[in-house]
């Protein structure tokens, strides 16, 4: 068991490459004259493959390290404030968005006030929006559009 | 050299002046806080750039990446702390001279080497960019395909330590590169229905997912002790001028290292510091000395590291080969202003590249008028909590990358990148080769498969001339480089230095 855990990231990348020659079963090879699409795509997915198979060997033979503990604390905290932008930047505009991207990430930052968080998103609004909005052009509001 | 000159007048416009001022004021900046380095800055910044036109956006990313070079020392030698990774061999001899009350001394020093290393590096770019044009020009596919295949491997290999692992990256990263449109049969490949990624995942995702949001995610949670910088003023800095006699010949030893290293695929100015390090104590009388807060130890590695991201730019920009993650950056943003990379970048657009080379020396001037009188401030922002880094970070990153289309498909894409980077990153895999395996692999596969067009599907076409034997000799070395290096790291200087 421990030594599958140990091989697990180059299982992943032979997982990758896998999926990648998946994606590429419909696409035509062709001959080395006339090369079709399918043929960088497939060589690269069977090398992918064989060299994350070879990394798993490897490392399950070694004596390697176990994989550091994943942040799951910090991922979770980035993946949701970059959703939020994901989703509201169009609708809620950059002032809103930023304040509530900013606090779902604050919550997984030690050390982090609400008085800090809300100055930072005020600030970052502010930089935003006269930057990017103002000084290039970006379609974008800084508060909802209907509100305007 | 009359080009170089007319270059001046393409750099001396306002615009650029201005752009140019931007780039290494902002390069300084990411230079000094510990944590950011340039390659995060300059994806964080390249949708801004689409605004921009292409010799100016060139000149801003190429300031933001030579300037964290100067910044970077800044807090090393204050805070122990590289700024960046290519100024951590600056620790060593910055940071007990700043303990001793020498940090004006050492911090002149780190600037004037700079400065120096910039402007030979500048020079050899100069002198040498005609001729490898020159030469370069009579490429054909094969020629491509040799150079292109040096850099994949290279970027494979520079990482060291794990070459299959290098390599696993740079094949992930040409899979990925094969996402949208395929030219030559117009078959679209792993779109998975999405319109937008017909014309393949935008660089700017690519590289703001695997360099930005996995270093927000690596370290949010850890909670940085707060170190207090040294301080310094800008008075101990100009009273220091008198005492840089020492340091010539250590400037141009490091300068040599780094611009011989600098163009080279894959070593950058990373290991061209480290490398001028343990070359400038081997030729040194006073080896012990090395570690203590010797003068040499700073200069040689801030000459060498100023001029390798100087040097670097030297394939990048006449053969379209890029050696390093952050070159490969700014081939993108060529690329996306629809500049093709190769020989035909100097022939076609001489004022975008001599305005680019002229501009390399105006922003290395103003990096040392902005960080000898001000020290003061960039003293005060080294002490700025990291905590306060990451919101501003992921905010920018979100609403740059909404700006590559209008579209909030990208800022969805920076989080798939992201989270893959993560992923990698916590199994010990380096983001860097993937990064140049998605820029060279779309390119390889254009040059591969025109060349066995051209040759009716004989490979041996491959190797046709002496131009892509010497290519593929070159790389056969790469592969073994590797065991040469390992060596070389066992004789690096371990931190307190035996009296030998």
């Amino acid at each position: 068991m421990k030594a599958l855990e140990k091989a697990r990231g180059g299982l992943l990348i032979a997982l990758v490459g896998a999926v990648f020659l998946y994606g590429s079963r419909d696409f035509d090879i062709g001959v080395p004259r006339n090369m079709g699409p399918g043929m960088f795509p497939v060589v690269l997915s069977l090398m992918t493959i064989a060299c994350g198979l070879l990394i798993a060997l490897f490392d399950s033979l070694r004596g390697t390290s176990l994989p550091d503990r994943f942040p799951w604390g910090g991922m979770a905290g980035v993946a949701v404030s970059i959703v939020i932008y994901a989703l509201l930047i169009e609708r809620a505009g950059i002032a809103i968005t930023t304040l509530l991207a900013i606090s779902a990430l604050g919550i997984a930052i030690p050390r982090m006030t609400w008085v800090e968080t809300l100055l930072l998103a005020v600030g970052l609004s502010a930089f935003l929006w006269g930057t990017f909005v103002l000084g290039l052009g970006m379609p974008l509001y800084l508060l909802p559009e209907s509100w305007s | 050299m009359t080009d170089f000159l007319s270059g001046f007048s393409v750099a001396l416009d306002p615009v650029n002046l201005f752009y140019c001022f931007a780039g290494v004021l902002l390069g300084n900046i990411v230079g000094v806080l510990p944590g950011i380095g340039a390659i995060a800055a300059i994806s964080i910044l390249l949708p801004v750039t689409f605004y921009l036109d292409p010799t100016t956006a060139v000149i801003m990313l190429a300031g933001v990446y030579y300037g964290a070079e100067y910044g970077g020392s800044i807090a090393s030698i204050l805070l122990n702390l590289p700024g960046t990774a290519s100024n951590a061999i600056t620790t060593l001899d910055g940071y007990p001279m700043a303990k001793r009350g020498e940090a004006g001394l050492a911090l002149l020093t780190a600037q004037i080497s700079s400065l120096c290393g910039g402007t030979l590096g500048i020079l050899a770019m100069v002198l040498l960019s005609p001729l490898i044009v020159r030469f370069s020009l009579s490429f054909g596919p094969a020629e491509y395909f040799a150079t292109l295949l040096l850099g994949l491997v290279a970027g494979a290999l520079a990482i060291g330590g794990q070459p299959l692992r290098g390599i696993a990256m740079v094949l992930l990263g040409m899979l990925l590169g094969c996402i949208g449109l395929d030219l030559n049969s117009g078959v679209a490949r792993f779109d998975m229905g999405y319109a937008n990624l017909l014309d393949g995942l935008s660089i700017v995702a690519v590289a703001m997912g695997l360099f930005g949001v996995p270093e927000v995610i690596a370290n949010l949670r850890q909670d940085q002790a707060d170190t207090k910088p040294i301080p310094i003023s800008a008075r101990s800095m100009f009273r220091a001028f008198g005492k840089l006699k020492a340091i010539p010949f250590s400037v141009l030893r490091g300068a040599s290292v780094g611009g011989l290293l600098g163009p080279l695929p894959g070593a950058g100015p990373t290991i061209s510091s480290f490398l001028a390090y343990s070359f400038e104590r081997s030729v040194s009388r006073r080896k012990e000395e090395f570690g203590t807060g010797r003068i040499n130890g700073i200069a040689a590695p801030e000459a060498a590291n100023n001029a390798a991201a100087q040097t670097a730019f030297i394939p990048t920009m006449t053969l379209g080969i890029p050696g390093t993650p952050t070159m490969a950056i700014i081939l993108g943003a060529l690329m996306i202003h629809g500049i093709a990379p190769g020989p035909r970048l100097v022939v076609d657009h001489p004022g975008l590249f001599w305005g680019l080379i002229a501009s390399f020396w105006i922003g290395n001037v103003m990096l040392l008028i902005l960080n000898v009188p001000l020290i003061g401030i960039w003293a005060r922002l080294v002490a700025v909590p990291r905590r306060f880094l990451f919101p501003v970070i992921i905010a920018l990153i979100c609403t740059g990358v909404f700006g590559v289309a209008n579209s909030t498909f990208d800022v969805w894409a920076v989080l798939v990148m992201g989270l893959i980077g993560a992923v990698l990153r916590s199994h010990g895999f380096s983001p860097a080769p993937l990064l140049i395996g998605f820029v060279l692999g779309p390119m390889i596969e254009e040059h591969l498969r025109r060349a066995l067009m051209i040759s009716s599907g004989d490979f041996a076409y491959l190797f046709s001339s002496p131009t892509a034997i010497v290519i593929h000799l070159l790389t056969l070395l790469m592969i073994v480089l590797p065991v040469l290096r390992f060596g070389w790291t066992r004789i690096r200087p371990a931190r307190p230095l035996p009296a030998d």
